[in-house]
């Protein structure tokens, strides 16, 4: 992710430098800081071999060599300089670095006096050409005199600050471009993730998140996180191995490395890097990160991320810092998610023991709000309802028949037949048992289930004789599911019907008591579920009786 | 009297220079920079800095090596060092021990921590300075 700016600065400011210096008839010579020529004038024809000879070369890399000798004080200006390598020949330099010794450029100003010395006549005999011929090659060149190149110095030590100072500023822009754009993926991941954590019902879904995000912000191969069998963690996460990417390993090794190294992790917020875990280091990529994964100051994960791409295959804290906050989310969202189950376990735990101990009243009614929830939520699912759906309608089931704790025991339990008195007393429990619930507000979707269980589909139910369609659908199936409980068990004043009796009285009712739909919805049902919890209810009645 | 402090940036990546140069200078003090190690330290020995910002990774001279000539030598031995890197994990405790690094601060970095630990360096240079005075 972070970034080393562009290493062809130097390349294209030397590039642009000898190219103005061509241009204004200036040649140039690449002197590198061991002291070689690595490049000579690049000018064409005769002239160029004659300024490549081995005669001019050695003159201009011995003034070179000096004025680099010459430099050690770290205040040397190097405008102040002119170099005269032998006569009519001037070179400027233009180090690369400011300050310290190294590689530099030298433009060459060469003079009419330069035609007649010594030095061109050795070039001739060194290149076996005719000094006339040479000499003529040279004089568009050959053009230039100790003040003209005092003059060319200046301006070419200023374009050279300027060069240089563009190309930083140039290196500093793109190394600003790059660093905004890595911050703006963090931000963006980091974002994503924050949104995600509110979908508890979810977890392995916001795991799967978080290491896609990490993986793609980071640029490394795989990311994933293992989770062991600790109870803390939510069911959907217990001893799970999810994993974003191509860790090149079998699973089962990967999860055993997993394992290992989450049994060696400290219950720390910090993340650590690991130089030796088969599976997740390689010859190549020799480092990874394991995050712990932590609930009540416990390690019960780890969040790892090996393979590190890109030209630096070592883990950076830009890396780890993204990471450490990645953990630090995964640790809350652990922490929601199973506060939330166990919010939601004793929310129902609670219901079950009141409507269990109202059920208790009667012995024959014992179980059977459990086994309406059941049924309830069976058929809710048979109907192809959300399963959020389907928890409220068992909801719905479970407190259906919970005002009958307003109906005097005595009438309840009656054996034999009841009077209109007793039987009007019964009737009011739906609406007692909407009394009781009304002001609990997580309970409002379900209250229309439990006003309306006892309405027929013919209208001829109670307590509104609503019919059909204008019945709340949890009440259609609630209605049902209540009808095929009490028809199947024994009551104070009947023995428990046969099954087949019981299903061909139902699918008699489809359209008078009961919604249609509903009753076919049922009609698939598998009733083996529903039979074991019949004959376990019996058992905890014995028990108690 | 209160006097005009200085710092000294090294890091080879200009953008990193430029950053942590804004916000000091922002802050009223006067900025030298350096893109390596070495330029660092004669940059240091020539303008005695109040305080050291550096990379660790750099060309020449690595940050944790500047930091112990730093040290070493008599005119920048108190010196205080604030190295800011990527790659602090790599630092041994016995090598950072030879060095004034007074903190260790892991990119990406904020500019504002950044500041705040400077200038809480830079008080208590000043204090010390009082006491010897005083």
């Amino acid at each position: 992710m972070q970034t080393s700016p562009a290493k062809h600065k130097s390349f294209t400011l030397i590039e642009s430098l000898r190219a103005r210096c061509m241009a204004v008839g200036l040649p140039t010579w690449r002197i590198s800081s061991a002291g070689l020529v690595t490049d000579g004038p690049d000018v064409p024809g005769l002239a160029g071999q004659i300024l490549r000879s081995r005669i001019v070369s050695s003159l201009v890399l011995a003034a070179a060599t000096r004025w680099c000798a010459g430099r050690t004080d770290a205040a040397t200006q190097p405008s102040e300089c002119i170099l005269e390598p032998f006569p009519g020949c001037w070179l400027v330099p233009l180090p690369d670095h400011r300050l310290r010794h190294g590689s530099a450029t030298f433009a060459m100003a060469i003079g009419p006096t330069a035609l007649e010395g010594g030095v061109l006549e050795s070039a001739c005999a060194e290149l076996a050409i005719d000094h006339a011929k040479a000499r003529s090659s040279l004089r568009d060149l050959a053009t230039h005199s100790a003040q003209s190149a005092a003059q060319a110095r200046e301006l070419l030590s200023m374009m050279h600050g300027d060069l240089i100072s563009l190309s930083e500023q140039d290196e500093t822009l793109t190394g600003l471009t790059t660093q905004l754009t890595d911050s703006y993926e963090t931000i963006d991941a980091l974002y994503s993730i924050g949104r995600s954590m509110s979908d508890l019902n979810q977890p392995e879904r916001f795991v799967n998140t978080v290491c896609a995000r990490l993986k793609t912000t980071l640029g490394f191969d795989f990311i994933g996180a293992r989770f062991s069998s600790d109870s803390k963690l939510v069911l959907g996460l217990r001893d799970r191995s999810i994993t974003v990417g191509a860790p090149q390993v079998p699973a089962e090794a990967l999860r055993h490395t997993a394992d290992r190294v989450m049994a060696a992790l400290p219950a720390e917020r910090r993340c650590v890097i690991l130089d030796d875990a088969p599976g997740l280091v390689w010859e190549r990529y020799p480092q990874a990160v394991a995050q712990p994964l932590i609930r009540d100051d416990k390690v019960v994960g780890v969040l790892f991320a090996g393979r590190k791409l890109g030209p630096d295959p070592m883990v950076s804290s830009y890396d780890t810092q993204l990471i450490e906050a990645a953990g630090g989310y995964l640790n809350a969202f652990l922490d929601n998610a199973a506060l939330l189950v166990e919010q939601q376990n004793l929310f129902l735990g609670t219901l079950q023991a009141l409507t269990a101990s109202i059920d208790a009243k009667d012995r024959y009614t014992c179980g059977h709000s459990e086994r309406v929830a059941h049924l309830s939520a069976r058929i809710a699912r048979a109907m192809k309802m959300s399963e959020d759906q389907v928890d409220r309608v068992r909801i719905a089931g479970l407190v259906h028949d919970v005002g009958k704790i307003g109906v005097p025991e005595a009438v309840l339990c009656k054996q034999g037949k009841l009077t209109d008195a007793e039987f009007a007393a019964i009737k009011l429990h739906p609406e007692i048992g909407h009394r009781i619930l009304h002001d609990i507000e997580p309970l409002a979707d379900v209250l229309p289930g439990v006003l309306h269980h006892h309405e027929r589909f013919d209208g001829k139910g109670y307590p509104h004789g609503l019919a059909g369609l204008a019945i709340p659908l949890f009440a259609r199936i609630i209605a049902l599911a209540d009808t095929f409980d009490a028809m199947s068990s024994n009551r104070s004043y009947r023995s428990a019907l046969p099954r087949e009796k019981v299903l061909a009285e139902i699918n008699r009712c489809a359209g008078t008591q009961f919604d249609p739909a509903v009753v076919e919805a049922f009609r698939w049902l598998d009733l083996a579920q529903y039979d074991s919890l019949v004959v376990k209810h019996a058992e905890s009645e014995r028990k108690a009786a | 009297m209160s006097r005009v402090y200085s710092v000294l940036i090294a890091d080879d990546e200009p953008h990193i220079r430029a950053v942590v140069g804004a916000k000091l200078r922002g802050a009223g003090l006067v900025v030298y920079e350096a893109r390596d190690g070495r330029e660092c330290l004669d940059l240091a020995k020539l303008r005695k800095p109040d305080l050291v910002v550096t990379d660790l990774q750099m060309p020449n001279l690595s940050g944790l090596e500047f930091s112990i000539e730093l040290r070493a030598n008599p005119s920048t031995s108190t010196t205080p060092v604030i190295m800011l890197t990527a790659r602090g994990h790599i630092v041994p405790p016995q090598e950072l021990s030879r060095t004034n690094i007074k903190e260790l601060m892991a990119k990406p970095f904020s500019a504002r921590t950044l500041l705040e630990k400077a200038m809480a360096l830079l008080e208590s240079q000043k204090e010390k300075e009082n006491h010897l005075a005083a």
